[in-house]
C-alpha cells in the first residue's frame, strides 16, 4: 500500500487545517452583522439552563468537529491515490517459445510427452507466445506464435492425440506435409531448425526468444541448411535452442550438445519420456533466468475502496447529525 | 458647553405647561417631608400640589388657592453615585446606551436641584481610582458633571464597582445628602444591604436602576457582545428556547428582591428603560416619596 498523489492528500489536509484556522479566527473576530452590547450577561450565563445548553452545544460541535475531520481525512487520503503495488517483471512474460518437433519415426514418443508437457504449460502461461513446428523433410507450421492458449492447449492435445492415430477417425496427422518427395532426405533437422528459426515474427522486437527441439539428431539425406548454418542462424537472431534428445550417447547427441550450448541453450538426454515434464519445467526457469536484465517494474492498483467507503460513512453521518441539530 | 443640560431642559420643557414639572419640582422640594416642618412660605396653588398642603386661612384672606410650601433644610446636597464603567456603555433594552439614560436621569434631578439652589456633587468610578467633585451650584457644574458622567462610562472604562463605591460613600461623604445612586442591572440585593443600611442612616437614597437589554431577547440574527469581558455569546436561545423563561423567572426574582430591600431601608427606586422613561419614572418616583412611599 502506497499513496501515489500523496502530495494532493497533504495539500487537502493543509486546506482543510488552512480553512478551519481562518474559521475560527473569523468566528472569534466576530461575523458581521448586527452586534449588541450587552452588560451583566452573567445573570444569564450563570443559569444552570444556559451552563447545560452550552455543554450541549460543545458537545455537539465536538461530534461534528470529530466527524468532519473524519470526512476529511479519508477525503485525504483517497486523494493520494492509495495504491497496492506489487513489483511485477512482464518481460519475463513477453516471450516466445517455438516447438520444434522432428516427426520422423523414432521420436514419436519423445514428441508425445513434450507436446502434452507444454499444453499443461500453457494452461499457467499469461502473456507468452507459443508456436508449433513440425519437420521432417520439410517443415511446417502447425499453428504461429500465439498466446490463445485455448487454441494452444487445443492444438496440442490434439496432436499428442495424432502420435497414436496419424490421421484416422479425422484425428490431426502430425507428419501431414512433412514429407515432399522431391527433397531427398528425411529428418532434415538444420533446415527444421532454420524453418523453426525463420518462423519467429517481429525480429526488431527484444523478445527472448527459444526453440525447443525434439530431435534425436540422426539425418538422412543433405538439406539446404548444414548443421552449422542453421544454429548460426539461429544464434545470429538470439534464439536459444533446447534439444531433448531421446537418443542414446554418441556423434549425433555430441554434435547437438555443442550446437545447442552455442546458442546458449543446451541438449537434455532423455531416457525417459515421462522426465520431459521436468525437462521443459526446467527449460521455463533458465528462459526466465535470462529475463530480467531491466529493472522490475512496479506495478500499482490503486485501492480506493476502504477511504471511499470511510468517507461516504463519515460524511452521511455528518450530514445526517447537522441536519439533525440544525437550528 | 452646556449642551447636555440644554438637552434635559428641553425634555424637561415639554412638562411646563403641564401639572408634571410641578410636580417634580413640589416631589423635589419635599425629598426631606417629614423630617422638620419648617415654615417657609406660601405660594400660588398649582396642579399636583398636595390638597393637604393647602393654606385654607390665607387663602380665604388672599382669593387664590395658596399652599404652604415646607422645606426641610433650605439648602441640601445631590451627590450623583456613578458607578459608571464600561458596563453603562452597553445597551438598554430600548436600544439605547445606558449612559445616555442615566445622564438624562441624572440631569433632570440635578436640574431641579440647580433650580432650587441645592448644591449637585458626583462620586464616580470604582474603588482604586475614585473621582469626587465639589459640590457646586449651578448649571455650568451640573453640565461638567455629566460631562464627566459621559467620560467614565466609556467602551473601554474600567469596569464600574457598586458595593465598592458605596462603601466609599458611606466612608467619606459626610452630612446629610440626598443620594442619587445610578445603578444597573448588575445590582444584586444580597451583597448591596449592609452598605445599604449604612447610607440610609445618614442620607437620603434615591435609586435609578437603568435597565440592562435582555441578553436572550436581542432581536432575530444579532449577537450578543459582552462589553465586561468583550466576548460574543453563543446564541444559545435559539437552540433552547426555554433559557428566555429561565432568565425572565431569575431576573424577576432578583429585581424583586432589590426592590423589597430599597423598600425596607426608605430608598425609593426607579427603573429606567429609555430616556422616554426618565420623567415620568421620576415624577412617580417623587410621588411616592412624598406620599410616605
Amino acid at each position: 500500500m502506497d499513496l501515489r498523489w500523496w502530495w494532493l492528500g497533504l495539500a487537502l489536509v493543509l486546506a482543510a487545517a488552512v480553512t478551519a484556522v481562518l474559521a475560527w479566527r473569523r468566528a472569534r473576530q466576530g461575523r458581521s452583522g448586527e452586534v449588541v452590547r450587552a452588560a451583566h450577561t452573567g445573570r444569564l450565563t450563570r443559569l444552570a439552563a444556559y451552563q447545560n445548553a452550552l455543554s450541549r452545544l460543545r458537545l455537539q460541535l465536538a461530534a461534528l468537529a470529530v466527524l468532519l475531520t473524519l470526512v476529511v481525512l479519508p477525503a485525504a487520503w483517497a486523494a493520494s491515490r492509495p495504491a497496492d503495488s506489487e513489483l511485477s517483471s512482464p518481460e519475463r512474460r513477453n516471450r516466445d517459445i517455438m516447438l520444434c518437433l522432428d516427426v520422423s519415426g523414432s521420436m514419436f514418443v519423445t514428441d508425445q510427452a513434450i507436446l502434452r508437457s507444454f499444453a499443461n504449460l500453457a494452461t499457467g502461461f499469461e502473456g507468452e507466445r507459443i508456436g508449433l513446428v513440425l519437420f521432417d523433410a520439410q517443415a511446417v507450421t502447425a499453428f504461429p506464435l500465439t498466446d490463445d492458449y485455448d487454441l494452444v492447449r487445443t492444438q496440442l492435445e490434439e496432436y499428442a492425440d495424432g502420435f497414436a492415430t496419424f490421421g484416422a477417425d479425422g484425428s490431426r496427422d502430425p507428419q501431414a506435409g512433412t514429407w515432399n518427395p522431391s527433397i531427398q532426405g528425411t529428418s532434415l533437422i538444420p533446415d527444421g531448425v532454420a524453418s523453426c528459426t525463420q518462423a519467429f515474427d517481429h525480429p526488431e522486437e527484444e523478445r527472448p526468444r527459444a526453440i525447443v527441439l525434439g530431435t534425436d539428431n540422426l539425418v538422412a539425406g543433405e538439406g539446404v541448411y548444414t548443421h552449422e548454418e542453421a544454429f548460426g542462424l539461429a544464434q545470429e537472431q538470439g534464439v536459444r535452442v533446447y534439444a531433448l534428445d531421446p537418443g542414446f550417447s554418441g556423434r549425433p547427441h555430441e554434435q547437438l550438445s555443442t550446437l545447442t550450448e552455442q546458442t546458449g541453450g543446451r541438449t537434455y538426454q532423455l531416457e525417459d519420456p515421462e522426465a520431459v515434464t521436468q525437462i521443459t519445467e526446467e527449460i521455463q526457469r533458465l528462459e526466465a533466468a535470462r529475463l530480467p536484465e531491466r529493472e522490475p517494474a512496479l506495478l500499482r492498483v490503486d485501492a480506493p475502496r476502504w477511504p471511499m467507503l470511510a468517507l461516504a460513512v463519515a460524511l452521511l453521518a455528518y450530514l445526517g447529525l447537522a441536519w439533525r441539530w440544525r437550528r | 458647553m452646556g449642551a447636555l443640560v440644554k438637552e434635559i431642559k428641553a425634555r424637561l420643557s415639554i412638562h411646563v405647561r403641564r401639572r408634571s414639572l410641578a410636580l417634580l419640582e413640589g416631589g423635589y422640594a419635599s425629598i426631606h417631608k417629614g423630617r422638620s416642618m419648617d415654615f417657609d412660605d406660601l405660594r400660588e396653588y398649582t396642579a399636583g400640589d398636595d390638597v393637604r398642603d393647602i393654606d385654607w386661612k390665607a387663602t380665604a384672606r388672599h382669593g387664590s388657592t395658596l399652599i404652604k410650601r415646607y422645606v426641610a433644610e433650605r439648602h441640601f446636597g445631590l451627590v450623583i453615585v456613578l458607578p459608571g464603567g464600561r458596563e453603562m456603555s452597553a445597551t438598554t433594552p430600548a436600544g439605547e446606551r445606558k449612559v445616555d439614560v442615566a445622564v438624562t436621569a441624572a440631569g433632570a434631578l440635578g436640574w431641579l436641584a440647580v433650580r432650587h439652589g441645592d448644591e449637585v456633587s458626583m462620586v464616580s468610578g470604582a474603588p482604586g481610582q475614585i473621582h469626587a467633585t465639589r459640590s457646586r451650584a449651578g448649571e455650568a457644574h451640573l453640565e461638567s458633571l455629566l460631562q464627566e458622567m459621559h467620560a467614565r462610562c466609556h467602551d473601554d472604562s474600567e469596569p464600574g464597582d457598586l458595593v465598592g463605591l458605596l462603601g466609599h460613600v458611606a466612608r467619606h461623604v459626610t452630612g446629610r445628602k440626598i443620594l442619587l445612586v445610578i445603578a444597573d442591572d448588575g445590582a444584586v440585593a444580597r451583597d448591596l444591604e449592609p452598605v445599604l443600611r449604612e447610607l440610609r442612616v445618614r442620607h437620603e437614597l434615591l435609586w435609578v436602576s437603568v435597565g440592562d437589554i435582555d441578553p436572550t431577547a436581542v432581536p432575530a440574527g444579532a449577537q450578543v457582545r459582552d462589553v465586561t469581558s468583550d466576548h460574543l455569546l453563543p446564541a444559545l436561545v435559539e437552540i433552547s428556547p426555554e433559557l428566555g423563561r429561565s432568565f425572565a423567572e431569575a431576573e424577576t426574582a432578583r429585581r424583586e428582591e432589590l426592590a423589597t430591600l430599597l423598600r425596607r431601608l426608605g430608598a425609593s427606586a426607579a427603573r429606567l428603560e429609555s430616556r422616554d422613561d426618565v420623567v415620568p419614572a421620576l415624577i412617580r418616583l417623587l410621588e411616592r416619596r412624598r406620599r410616605g412611599r
